[in-house]
């Protein structure tokens, strides 16, 4: 089973999203409407994978990046954005800042499933 | 016909919700531009909103919608980073725009054909062709000296708003702290809202490093017109520090210090549970027993040893020791009260849901937040205050075209409103619409069998009482039960509740007009004064602030009206009603003079005859078990502290109903 946390807050898309995932099966979701309550979700357990939106009111996601990557418990927590078209310079940064990967609002379930399966399989051959 | 799966549904509402919120934000703005203010905050709202519709509407195909947005949002983002300037004509497109998509989630909705957007994008692009070039930037650690970590993680528009107060050479500081991870959430949340009134908040950090596994860092960079003490006042936490960040170019006099806050928390509140509080008050109660005694005590005293040193050391020991237990429970209950404005904020968020499912649009209201009233029983007001509210929306306020043709505004208007009245709260609940027409009422209970067809009630005349069928449960006058109509809490429960809370609910309303509903409330109900009085052979406590006049009356005064006896006081006829009849005791038909206590709440009187008056007292009012308490015209009970051990406390409220009830229900 592999955790993944998803930060959105939207609860449509959060919705949207489980769906997408949970058709490949295996799965078990937190889902966090905003930075805060990402935070309060990170240290109830092993999360294998985190995806976040960026533009999110209070702690935007590129916040929640540099602390997840700043902090030895979650360092090695994959990251995947999601974020609009329109913020190419805060999908540069959030790469930057170490994030494996991004899907770009709106996007096709498939190529969500597509891309958590690789940021997951990258993570295992690190290992 | 469409299948609407639970997921739309979802979306349908959210995406509504946004648009709505959005609309605010447009008036918000609106009323800043009109003094001359733009405030970044409002356009990042705004923005954020449209960005969230964006996806929303993308994500589940709405294309259309999705199309529109992007543009309104292109142009929002150029507003929020400066690169447009805000003025009526770009207010004007955006409401424009949000009005079209909201018509165009409708029409997907309703499977109807969808407009022509091109119009409204076009109008955008004009906006757009019309800004000015931009001048190249310096990078931002040339400007200020400010770790890379942060920097890195800021978002474009944080830059921008960084940069722009940069510009305006405001001061910037970074403050560092820490919370506990069990409650973060509301102590940094509650740190913004406290630095938000000292300047504008750039960015909100958290932060690893230093902290032990339960604790999380948080650096918030603030940028503000204000000196260092200005802010370092607002944060009152004792593991805090603030850092001014420096210019590049040295201009700023202030050198970097780091600067701990005083140890000394500067929050001067305590959270109290309200049981402690009770059981501080049922100890007051047991003071003013023990303080009677004593009274008793001295008096006798006074009469054998009149004016010797011991009586008169005594006395006025005892007319201390009255001041200061007063005083305690004055104290007390100060610490009980809250604003009313409470559960004002907490009914907003269900009133837009509300307003939502019935199709309406509503204004809702506040006035007098700050009324106090009773921890206890405000928790007890939320849940009628709901219902009566709901009630409006669905039963009083018309449809936003019905609203239009009868030349009232689209949006209609529910009032919640609190103020003190002498020992009492008036909480209102007011509406302007449809108001409930006697006539119909009539009728109704007519058709339903609630009133005989030899009622005998003039619409015009016995208005008041026939509005009251409303309490009835299940009576109403839709011609259809709608879903919300139909479920849930009468307005039975809704009078019950307010009873429990010793109040009363009054009803005034003009067809076409609107509708209020009045609740009259003690301000509290943990100790109170109370009249003792005796008829047959039980003592009774009345309580004193129900208690209008005692009137010494005689035989010939009490007259017989249509069955009822009644009394002339002054220029009202008052009807009387003898305790002895309510609770079945024995009747002294010989007496020729008899105690009436006129008692009275709202504009309500009635007249309670009793065989004698004993004292008055403060007392604590203790609920009955379950299985008693209710008991028609019994509050609750109280121990007297002496001989006459547990009395009962007389429910004023429910005595008054059943005197003045002239609608006999056949239920």
């Amino acid at each position: 089973m592999k955790n993944v946390l998803i930060v959105e807050d939207s609860k449509a898309i959060r919705s949207m999203m489980r769906v997408s995932l949970e058709e490949a099966g295996g799965y078990f979701f937190v889902e966090a409407s905003n930075g805060f309550e990402a935070l309060r979700s990170l240290p109830t357990r092993r999360f294998d994978l985190i995806i976040t939106d960026i533009n999110m009111p209070d702690i935007n996601g590129l916040e929640l990046i540099g602390y997840v990557k700043s902090n030895p418990t979650y360092r090695n927590i994959p990251l995947i954005i999601v974020s609009t078209e329109k913020s190419e310079e805060d999908q540069k940064r959030g790469l930057a800042l170490g994030a494996a990967g991004y899907v770009v609002k709106p996007f096709t379930q498939k190529k969500l499933r597509e891309m958590v399966a690789n940021v997951l399989a990258q993570g295992k051959s690190t290992e | 016909m469409l299948k609407i799966d639970r997921e739309m549904k979802d979306f349908m509402a959210e995406a509504e919700d946004i648009l709505m919120s959005a609309n605010q934000t447009l008036l918000l703005l609106d009323a800043g531009l009109a003094s001359g203010t733009c405030d970044p905050d409002h356009v990042n709202a705004l923005f954020r909103a449209i960005h969230s519709f964006k996806g929303l509407v993308g994500m589940f195909g709405l294309r259309e919608p999705s199309e529109l947005a992007h543009k309104l949002e292109f142009l929002l983002d150029e507003l929020r980073l400066g690169k447009v300037g805000l003025s009526h004509d770009v207010l004007d497109v955006f409401s424009e725009t949000t009005a079209l998509l909201k018509r165009l989630l409708q029409q997907t909705g309703m499977q109807e054909q969808i407009e022509d957007i091109s119009k409204v994008q076009h109008r955008i692009e004009g906006i757009l062709a019309t800004k000015p070039s931009t001048d190249v930037e310096k990078p931002l650690n040339e400007l200020i000296s400010l770790d890379h970590g942060i920097l890195q993680v800021l978002t474009e528009y944080e830059e921008h708003r960084l940069r722009e107060c940069i510009r305006q050479r405001k001061n910037l500081y970074s403050i560092r702290t820490a919370f506990q991870l069990a409650d973060f959430e509301t102590a940094i949340k509650l740190l913004n809202t406290n630095l938000k009134e000292h300047g504008e908040i750039i960015c909100t950090l958290p932060t690893t490093g230093g902290e032990s596994g339960t604790s999380i860092g948080f650096t918030i960079i603030i940028a503000t017109v204000k000196e260092r003490e200005s802010v370092a006042s607002a944060i009152a936490l004792p593991n805090a520090t603030i850092k001014q960040i420096v210019y590049g170019d040295g201009n700023k006099t202030e050198q970097s210090k780091v600067d701990t806050i005083a140890l000394k928390s500067i929050s001067n509140t305590v959270r109290v549970d309200i049981y402690k509080l009770d059981n501080l008050m049922n100890i007051v109660g047991e003071l003013h027993q023990i303080r009677n005694i004593l009274g008793r005590i001295v008096r006798e005293l006074r009469t054998t040893h009149s004016f010797s040193n011991i009586s008169v050391d005594l006395q006025k020991a005892e007319r201390n020791l009255m001041r200061k237990v007063n005083d305690l429970q004055v104290g007390i209950l100060e610490a009980r009260m809250v604003p009313v404005g409470q559960i004002f904020t907490r009914l907003s968020h269900m009133v837009k849901k509300y307003a939502r499912e019935a199709g309406k649009e509503i204004d809702l209201q506040f006035l007098g937040e700050e009324t106090e009233l009773d921890k206890l029983m405000i928790e007890d007001l939320a849940d009628p205050l709901l219902h009566l509210i709901r009630n409006a929306i669905d039963h009083g306020i018309e449809y936003p075209s019905t609203r239009r043709e009868l030349g009232k505004s689209e949006m209609g208007v529910v009032k919640l409103a609190a103020f003190p009245k002498g020992n009492h709260v008036v909480i209102t609940v007011e509406d302007d619409g449809a108001g409930m027409d006697a006539g119909r009422m009539l009728t109704k209970a007519v058709e339903t069998g609630v009133l005989r067809p030899d009622h005998g009630l003039d619409p015009y005349h016995d208005r008041k009482d026939i509005l009251d069928l409303i309490y009835i449960p299940g009576f109403t006058t839709r011609e259809f039960v709608s879903e919300i109509s139909g479920r849930g809490v009468g307005m039975d429960v809704v009078k019950r509740n307010v009873a429990k809370l010793s109040g009363m609910v009054d009803i005034y309303s003009e067809p076409g007009v609107g509708t209020s509903f009045t609740l009259t409330l003690p301000i509290t109900l943990a100790i109170i004064k109370a009249l003792i009085v005796v008829s047959g052979e039980d003592t009774f406590a009345i309580p004193l602030s129900s208690v209008l006049e005692i009137i010494q009356a005689t035989k010939s005064q009490i007259e017989t009206v249509e069955g009822r006896e009644v009394m002339a006081v002054r220029d009202d006829t008052i009807p009387l009603l003898r305790l002895a009849r309510v609770f079945n005791f024995p009747e002294d038909s010989s007496r020729d003079t008899f105690n009436v206590i006129l008692v009275g709440m709202a504009e309500r009187r009635l007249g309670l005859i009793v065989d004698s008056l004993r004292d008055q007292q403060e007392i604590v009012i203790k609920a009955l078990g379950k299985r008693l308490s209710e008991i028609p015209g019994i509050a609750g009970a109280t121990e007297l502290g002496d001989k006459r051990g547990v009395v009962m406390v007389l429910d004023i409220e429910s005595l008054i109903e059943g005197a003045l009830k002239k609608t006999a229900a056949s239920r």
